[in-house]
């Protein structure tokens, strides 16, 4: 199942494989969609927290967001060239902050091919034993 | 005992004289009730000068209230309104207090974050397509700009961008993909154009920015076009002009791959073949004359901007 065209989806061992290749050499990110309430609940160690409604169009942080994943600005254009490859999750299956946050961001520009969703969410990545960082609010 | 009581009595003596009173005089009782009721005749005169008095005093009040009040009604009303046009006053003027006070620092803080907004989309913008010469140099570049396209296939190159009918596509070339510009009205080759420009150097009739030097030593010939034609598009003074050039620059951003490194805060590019400094500046800012910006921020490294090598890592300012 797809978030979006064009957007793959992977698995567990593609999230680990993702956060130790890219994550880890600053040439991607793990990206939680949910709205803060939900991530207060624990996320994947590693994930940084993208709700989906920030950059929902319009949005007037969207510009600031989207130079700090990475996009090239120009008035109102952006160049994806250096944008950060991102792996999207949110709550799991049941749930779609993640096809929102995806939703939105294609939107703005942002290329299909430097986004994965990872459909799992924290209810897969918990079922499965992995480890989850606790949450503050 | 009696003994002892007896003092007592007797102690007391005044109480046992009054207490034989009642005993010797059954007789004396009635004369002593006839006293009540000749209290009240008695007294009969203070008390009806009392009553007089507390009459009069009342009457007194009365009256000073039924006179007065004709006055005082007058002067409570007018008081009233006094009073309660003061609390209205007091109200309206500490409602609008409260509402500006409540009103202002919302709007202050959105144009703050409007104004931080606007900063940082201005600090993101480059500088000004035009503008880094001087208005003679300026002048002498749009006329060497104007003089090379007065050849007719370039014209047409010039009229194409101007028109719309154009692309700056990034095209696969020696492996590697470069943004070019090219029209859809203009029927030549890219050969063709480069000889042209190489023979309009040679005469003279431009010159070869050292910007324009590759890596390699050779002229950023692509680049060296695209310039052209935006510079002369840009400096034509017609708005519509402007906005072509405006719109080279931006989709010859929009078209550009090249990526950079994110070191220490700063982007950073590693210089590859083919490269001009020029070239770079259009990657990064849509327009070939942005050099000085890059040049500007890798002063250190770089002695002029022809001396650039394949590798070099280069800060590109935002």
């Amino acid at each position: 199942m797809r978030a979006a065209p064009n957007v793959e989806t992977i698995a567990e061992a593609d999230v680990l494989a993702f956060l130790e290749e890219r994550v880890g050499r600053n040439a991607g990110l793990l990206v939680d969609a949910r709205m803060p309430d939900g991530r207060a609940d624990g996320y994947i160690p590693g994930s940084v927290s993208l709700p989906h409604a920030a950059v929902a169009p319009g949005n007037t942080h969207l510009p600031e967001i989207l130079k700090a994943l990475g996009a090239r600005a120009m008035d109102d254009l952006y160049n994806f060239a250096d944008a950060r490859e991102l792996v999207v999750f949110d709550t799991g299956p049941s749930t779609d902050d993640a096809g929102a946050l995806i939703a939105n961001l294609l939107e703005a520009g942002y290329p299909a091919e430097k986004i994965q969703y990872y459909r799992g969410g924290m209810q897969v990545w918990s079922v499965l034993g992995l480890s989850i960082e606790e949450g503050t609010l | 005992m009696n003994a002892t009581n007896k003092p007592k009595i007797s102690f007391n003596g005044i109480a046992p004289a009054p207490a034989k009173q009642p005993d010797a005089g059954l007789g004396a009782m009635p004369f002593v009730r006839p006293t009540a009721p000749s209290f009240a005749r008695r007294n009969a005169m203070p008390l009806a000068i009392g009553a007089i008095c507390a009459l009069t005093f009342a009457l007194g009040i009365v009256t000073t209230l039924l006179v007065t009040r004709g006055e005082q009604a007058p002067q409570v009303a007018s008081l009233e309104t006094a009073v309660s046009a003061s609390l209205q006053d007091d109200v309206t003027r500490g409602q609008s207090a409260d509402l500006l006070a409540v009103a202002t620092p919302a709007p202050r803080a959105q144009t703050q974050t409007e104004v931080l907004a606007a900063a940082v989309i201005a600090g993101l913008q480059p500088a000004p397509t035009i503008g880094k010469l001087t208005p003679e140099e300026q002048a002498q570049v749009a006329d060497q700009a104007a003089s090379v396209l007065q050849n007719n296939n370039l014209r047409m190159l010039r009229e194409g961008v101007l028109g719309g009918v154009y692309k700056v596509e990034s095209i696969q070339k020696d492996g590697k993909k470069r943004i070019r510009l090219s029209t859809v009205n203009a029927q030549i080759g890219q050969q063709q154009l480069v000889d042209l420009l190489r023979s309009a150097a040679a005469e003279g009739k431009i010159e070869m920015p050292a910007s324009l030097s590759t890596a390699e030593g050779d002229l950023d010939m692509d680049t060296l076009l695209f310039n052209l034609v935006q510079t002369s598009l840009a400096n034509d003074g017609t708005p519509e002009g402007a906005e072509a050039a405006r719109e080279m620059s931006r989709r010859a951003f929009a078209a550009s791959q090249a990526k950079t490194k994110q070191v220490a805060g700063d982007r950073v590019y590693t210089v590859e073949p083919g490269d001009s400094l020029a070239y770079i500046s259009l990657q990064f800012y849509g327009a070939p004359n942005q050099y000085e910006k890059i040049f500007a921020a890798n002063r250190d490294i770089l002695q002029s901007p022809d001396h650039i090598r394949i590798g070099q890592r280069l800060k590109i300012p935002s």
